[in-house]
């Protein structure tokens, strides 16, 4: 008897590592796909980690925030949109003006250049979410990055123990094709 | 003394090492002859049946995903629903398992059907002949290279086990023999409908081979009467499409193309050996009616039994005339194995040059069986690792982008009829899979079957899609998929227009910049308006063209129509009533004259009834789909 159940058990163990053994409930897919070298994004959140690399100077740290602050000096790196360099693209920069910046400077004027090529300046005098746009010559987007380098004409010390000279309130930054 | 130990050692280990011989050696054959189908993938149906645990979340909706009508009509709860079920909740989407179990009934029925033959004729070499000769037979390629076809499988084993306990119940008289006919009888109408024709192979059994039976075989029609009632009722027949039965004039015709396939490979290419090809069929016909006349003149009715059975299992099939394949010889030509076993085996008393030619007539007939068994089952195994390739490609494209949508190029016809038109991405939750613009021109066209442009995203959201860097491109290569994003992306900006699409998905978020900021987000692959909103599509190319919109009914809907008025570029058309009754709504709206060329037209859509609920009180107006204008 004992036997028996000494078989009957190495039955349902050998039954239950064949099933554990066949059961892949998430497959290693690796080699599955040949990806593409890392690539440059045409489109990055100021917020995002993985865009952290294509932020080259003027950025202030994120502080855990959706946004971060920039300097009155940032630049940072762009891929060309895909067709841009055959048919242009639009500069599109997101940020957001505080109410204690705008009160203190009253009006900001940004300024861009994107690798050398200087975008027409723009000033703002509201509160709130805004946008700097400008077209970029197809001429300008040959290569596969571009640097894009942006002036404030004031800086704004937030003062109160706080020594920084900062920017705007940075959102979004992208090239599309036009 | 131990020389006389060992002889009579040996005496019984060869009769035994025979025995084993003769057990082993056709499921051995099985797995040296259709290897290739232990070790494919999924394709086609098997998608659909994989997704179906999505539809179970207790008890109701198991019963449901159990026995409801599905896929034509079919009800087929242990070779189908249970079988993917059970399988897939144990061992995932790994098909091993699953190919494992429909060898070993496939091994099961080839040990039935020997000692079946075996009990009939009353010859061990007829019942290993008929196994073999059964096994070699074309038609049992595909179930053995397709996990979906295991209903043939299935049913062949209940088939020949409720037979193989009435040739029991013949012999022995046991109440218990007749009683577990009964039980794989009923079991086998889990596996496949054609099952309700074994009361009428038990019948014909014994009617010829022994009447005595007969009448004990009667009750068994009562629940194949059932059945084909129920089934009636609860699937309607099909008035079109293939599957539609038709009671004509052609029954003759289908009945002789399935016979012609029974002993020359289906797969033989008429015009190869074209001649050969017909003095086989001729030779293996001549013979076989031969046999059967002959022992029927000696009150054999044996070998006329087999042909009956050949004919019995096969009736059902022959209405099905638009869809003629040759898997559905599996169950019949179990019938013909016994024959042709039967009579080698009596040709195997007659002197040796009647035994060189029917040797030569197997071999004749087992030749391209076996050479096109082989080969057939290599190409479904190289189509299935294509579709694997595919799909698990995608599964891990999204792993690395999941924020992404998919965009495939390469796919070829064999992949996308096998694989993408059935969906396969949903069973890993990944919806967001299309082929780049274009493909359809290298994807055969099989309207029967689907539409390739619904998988196919159109270029103006394409482009506007990379734009936006929300897409990722694969090429499905030999090898595995290949990103060629970055490149992609180039060349279509220069080989595209970012044109509207003549067909605008509201569910697909890459189609939303062409909705107005009316529309609320996706929900499941459609999108919910409010009492208004507008969106822009294609044109119309000719007067010819329509708008069509395809919605879904709000569940429980108040009203079984609500009005809609539709307005393009300006130009208010003729109010409609949408039918809220059935499972989706749709309308086909002539266009105005004035919009035919243009480029892009405005719709606006406006609706009086809105709906709230308990839970959303958003206005709620209407759900749509799909807004096509061909």
């Amino acid at each position: 008897m004992a036997i028996e159940a000494t078989r009957r058990q190495l039955l349902v163990s050998s039954l239950a590592l064949c099933f554990a053994a066949c059961h892949t409930a998430t497959p290693d897919l690796t080699g599955f796909t040949e990806e593409e070298p890392p690539r440059l994004s045409s489109s990055i959140s100021a917020s995002d980690p993985g865009a952290a690399a294509q932020l080259l100077s003027g950025w202030e740290p994120t502080e855990g925030n959706p946004w971060r602050w920039t300097d009155p000096r940032f630049s940072a790196v762009l891929r060309p949109s895909p067709g841009s360099s055959t048919r242009g693209a639009t500069l599109q920069f997101h940020f957001f003006l505080p109410d204690g910046e705008m009160s203190r400077l009253n009006e900001l004027t940004l300024s861009a250049s994107i690798q050398g090529f200087r975008l027409a300046p723009e000033s703002y005098r509201t509160v709130g979410e805004a946008v700097y746009e400008r077209e970029v010559p197809a001429a300008v987007l040959s290569g596969d990055s571009v640097r894009v380098d942006f002036a404030l004409d004031k800086p704004f010390v937030p003062g109160n123990g706080d020594p920084r000279a900062l920017g705007v309130i940075a959102k979004r930054l992208s090239l599309e094709t036009k | 003394m131990r020389t006389a130990d060992a002889a009579s050692r040996d005496s019984a280990l060869v009769p035994a090492i025979l025995a084993a011989a003769y057990w082993l050696a056709p499921p051995l054959l099985c797995f040296a002859l259709y290897w290739h189908g232990l070790l494919v993938w999924f394709q086609a149906d098997d998608f659909a049946w994989l997704a179906l645990r999505f539809d179970v979340h207790d008890a109701h909706s198991l019963l449901h995903a159990l026995f409801a009508p599905m896929a034509q009509g079919s009800i087929r709860p242990l070779s189908e629903r249970a079988f993917f079920l059970v399988f897939e909740s144990l061992f995932g989407v790994n098909p091993l398992p699953f190919r494992i179990c429909v060898f070993l009934t496939q091994c099961a029925n080839l040990t039935l059907l020997a000692a079946v033959t075996r009990r009939l004729t009353g010859s061990r070499f007829a019942g290993f002949c008929a196994a073999i000769l059964w096994l070699i037979n074309s038609s049992l390629v595909v179930p053995m290279t397709w996990a979906s076809a295991y209903n043939e499988i299935l049913c062949a084993f209940f088939l020949l086990m409720a037979f193989w306990f009435l040739l029991r119940y013949v012999r022995t008289g046991r109440t218990s023999d007749y009683f577990w006919q009964w039980v794989a009888f009923l079991a086998g109408f889990g596996a496949l409908e054609v099952n309700v024709v074994y009361p009428a192979l038990a019948a014909a059994y014994t009617l010829l081979c022994a009447r005595k039976y007969f009448r004990s075989t009667l009750p068994l029609f009562i629940p194949s009467i059932a059945f084909a009632i129920a089934h009636r009722f609860a699937a309607p027949q099909q008035a079109s499409g293939v599957y539609a039965l038709h009671f004509d004039r052609a029954l003759p015709a289908t009945f002789l193309t399935y016979g012609r396939w029974a002993l020359v490979s289906a797969y033989l290419p008429q015009s190869f050996h074209g001649m050969v090809q017909d003095v086989l069929l001729t030779a293996l016909v001549l013979v076989l009616f031969g046999f059967i006349i002959f022992r029927a003149y000696r009150r054999d009715w044996l070998p006329l039994f087999c042909l009956a059975w050949f004919a019995i299992v096969l009736a059902p099939f022959l209405p099905v005339r638009n869809h003629i394949s040759d898997y559905y010889l599996v169950l019949p030509t179990l019938g013909l194995a016994m024959l042709g076993g039967y009579a080698l085996a009596r040709v195997w008393a007659q002197p040796l040059p009647w035994k060189l030619a029917a040797l030569a007539l197997a071999a004749a007939y087992a030749e391209p069986m076996v050479r096109f068994d082989w080969t057939v089952s290599a190409w479904w195994l190289n189509r299935t690792l294509e579709v694997e390739r595919m799909v698990l490609g995608v599964v891990r494209a999204h792993q690395l982008h999941p924020d992404k949508a998919i965009l495939l190029d390469g796919v070829d016809s064999a992949a996308f009829w096998s694989g993408m038109v059935h969906h396969p991405f949903r069973i890993f939750g990944i919806s967001d899979v299309y082929l780049v613009p274009g493909s359809e021109a290298y994807i055969e066209s099989r309207p029967s079957d689907g539409t390739v442009s619904d998988f196919v995203l159109p270029s103006g959201p394409a482009l506007h899609a990379a734009k936006g860097d929300r897409i990722v491109v694969y090429h499905l290569g030999p090898q595995r998929l290949k990103a060629i994003t970055s490149a992609y992306e180039e060349a279509a900006f220069q080989r595209f227009a970012p044109e509207a699409p003549h067909r605008v998905d509201a569910g697909n978020p890459l189609m939303e910049y062409l909705l107005g900021p009316e529309w609320y987000p996706p929900e499941g692959g459609s999108r919910w308006m409010p009492r208004r909103a507008t969106l822009r599509i294609g044109g119309p190319r000719s007067t010819s063209e329509k708008l069509y919109l395809m919605g879904f009914p709000p569940p429980h809907a108040s009203q079984a129509t609500v009005p809609l008025r539709v307005t393009v570029d300006g130009i208010a058309l003729p109010e409609l009533r949408l039918d809220l009754t059935g499972a989706t709504f749709n309308a086909a709206l002539p266009l105005p004259d004035q919009v035919v060329g243009k480029p892009e037209v405005q719709i606006l859509l406006e609706t009086d009834r809105a709906v709230h609920t308990e839970t959303d009180t958003r206005e709620l107006g209407l759900n749509f789909g799909i807004f096509e204008i061909r």
